[in-house]
């Protein structure tokens, strides 16, 4: 995945690697949807990452023993 | 009475406990208006006849040898198809649950709304498992406008919509991960609740994103969804986010006025991206309110931050239904989740750690004030099957961008009431978010009241 706008390409490389791994196949049929719901989720996913956070910001989920 | 569908939950307590009409009378009225329209409207999934005509008929013995009746006696009600209902197995807009077992008790809610004595008429259409913000189902069909049946309720809790703005019940339960409460309140002109993250029990409903899910209810005023949220408030053991700290009644705040409120309309991010209509229903809350402005920071990437968190963990929940059954989803639900399952962890963890900066960011500004507005919706409702809209000069997709106003609160789980605004002459309403800060449920009513009062906002029952 480049930093850029994520492509076609992007997605299409994330799900040939990924789907395998977790056991999930997608067909011809669902491939154009996922390729585009991942660009959409890949180009989020860096509007997040270009949000500054420091190494004490800890994450929301608390879990309490 | 002529038309017992036409009175609000708290007219209908009102009568039902003095005895001016039944709980029966009530239950069945709503039952016949069901029967006649929602065949057109597609607000239920499942109608609860024989349950609710025998807790009607409860009520009306308790009235009958003067014993004590519950707040809510004889109002009817439904719930989203993600609340357990004994006896009916919870199918969450799938078509995949509808193989589940019945539920063996009823959701945490409907059992309080039960001790409180209203009435369940049954279960209400949605999004499939809470992904969307449409009210289109591939499965049971779209719940429709009940304003314009050729428009969307807007999703996921769209039967939740239809149904009060239909006048089958006064008030329904709806969910809202990202907006599924409040974007249905918009479309169809109602007041939705979304409570403070972790305020009412979720258990025993269907799960979507356990980081963001929220339950409330939806109604055509603010004195019927605070009379309702009254009698579900209160801490549960059975949901791992409900949170034990004290609760007030919010029916009390109904009358007390915004004085010594301070209000600001959420500028920048929230002043795009939208139609003049939302723009003007904003400002026409804000004039009304006497609202400064206070500008939010980081506002996109914590919208973004929540659609990558309600991707990821949806795409984990169904992740074994992706592998064995996808064929039977809803395929614009199936495309989403798996694309979810298969985003890099590094991306969740990131925006779970923005959630806390970001939450810390907000809770600042709340020093200064007590209430944020913003925008419900960007848009009225869309056309049902209608797939992108135009916001602004750019071309964006309606089922992923109809929340972009919502997110950004739910995220950090502030307590938001969605108030409804028509515009003189228009056919469609569009909602306005009265934002408060966590735990100040209260804030957000007696400003939601205040506008009722001074005739800014208002619900109708549509004409079928």
């Amino acid at each position: 995945m480049s930093a850029a706008e994520p492509t076609p390409e992007d997605a299409e490389r994330l799900i040939d690697a990924m789907a395998p791994l977790v056991g999930l196949e997608v067909t011809e049929t669902y491939r154009p949807g996922v390729v585009l719901n991942l660009q959409i989720a890949l180009r989020l996913a860096a509007l997040v990452a270009s949000a500054e956070l420091g190494d004490h910001d800890e994450p929301a989920p608390v879990f309490e023993a | 009475m002529d038309d017992l569908t036409q009175l609000s939950a708290t007219a209908i307590a009102a009568g039902v406990r003095s005895g001016q009409f039944s709980a029966r009378a009530v239950a069945e009225a709503h039952l016949v208006r069901i029967a006649t329209h929602d065949s057109r409207v597609g607000a239920f999934t499942a109608v609860t006849t024989e349950r609710a005509l025998a807790e009607a008929d409860a009520v009306d013995a308790k009235v009958r040898g003067g014993a004590p009746v519950g707040p809510l006696a004889g109002v009817p009600y439904a719930v989203k198809n993600l609340f357990d209902i004994a006896g009916m197995p919870t199918v969450a807009g799938s078509k995949i649950n509808r193989d589940h077992p019945p539920a063996p008790r009823d959701a945490a809610l409907i059992e309080k709304l039960a001790a409180a004595d209203a009435v369940l008429l049954g279960a209400l259409n949605m999004g499939e498992y809470a992904y969307d913000f449409t009210g289109e189902n591939a499965h049971d069909g779209p719940s429709r406008n009940p304003h314009d049946l050729t428009r969307m309720t807007g999703g996921s809790s769209g039967g939740s919509g239809a149904a009060p703005a239909a006048g089958f019940v006064p008030v329904a339960l709806g969910s809202d991960t990202n907006g599924s409460i409040r974007v249905p309140s918009s479309l169809c002109g109602l007041f939705g609740l979304k409570p403070t993250f972790g305020r009412l029990s979720r258990a025993r409903s269907f799960p979507f994103v356990t980081s963001l899910d929220h339950l409330g209810p939806l109604g055509r005023s603010t004195a019927d969804i605070a009379a309702f949220y009254d009698a579900m408030r209160g801490h549960d053991p059975d949901d791992p986010v409900s949170q034990d700290r004290p609760a007030p009644p919010l029916t009390p705040e109904i009358e007390r006025g915004i004085g010594g409120l301070r209000v600001a309309r959420a500028t920048g991010y929230f002043d795009g991206t939208q139609t003049e209509a939302a723009r003007a229903a904003t400002a026409r809350v804000a004039e009304a309110l006497g609202a400064g402005t206070v500008e939010i920071p980081n506002v996109a990437a914590a919208r973004a931050a929540a659609f990558v968190i309600t991707c990821s963990e949806g795409g984990a929940l169904h992740l074994d239904r992706l592998r064995t059954r996808a064929a039977d989803f809803d395929p614009d639900t199936r495309d989403r989740l798996i694309a979810g399952a298969l985003l890099p962890a590094v991306h969740v963890h990131r925006a779970q750690r923005l959630r806390r900066t970001y939450r810390a960011a907000v809770l600042e500004l709340f020093r200064d004030v007590d209430v944020i507005l913003a925008p419900s919706t960007p848009t009225r409702a869309p056309s049902l099957g209608q797939k992108v809209f135009d916001l602004d000069g750019k071309t964006l997709p309606v089922r992923a961008n109809l929340g972009l106003f919502t997110q950004p609160f739910s995220f950090i789980g502030l307590p938001v009431v969605s108030v409804p605004v028509w515009t003189e002459g228009e056919a469609l309403p569009i909602g306005v978010q009265v934002i408060a800060a966590p735990w100040r449920e209260d804030v957000a009513v007696r400003v939601a009241a205040h506008l009722e009062r001074e005739g800014v906002v208002a619900s109708r029952i549509a004409r079928l």
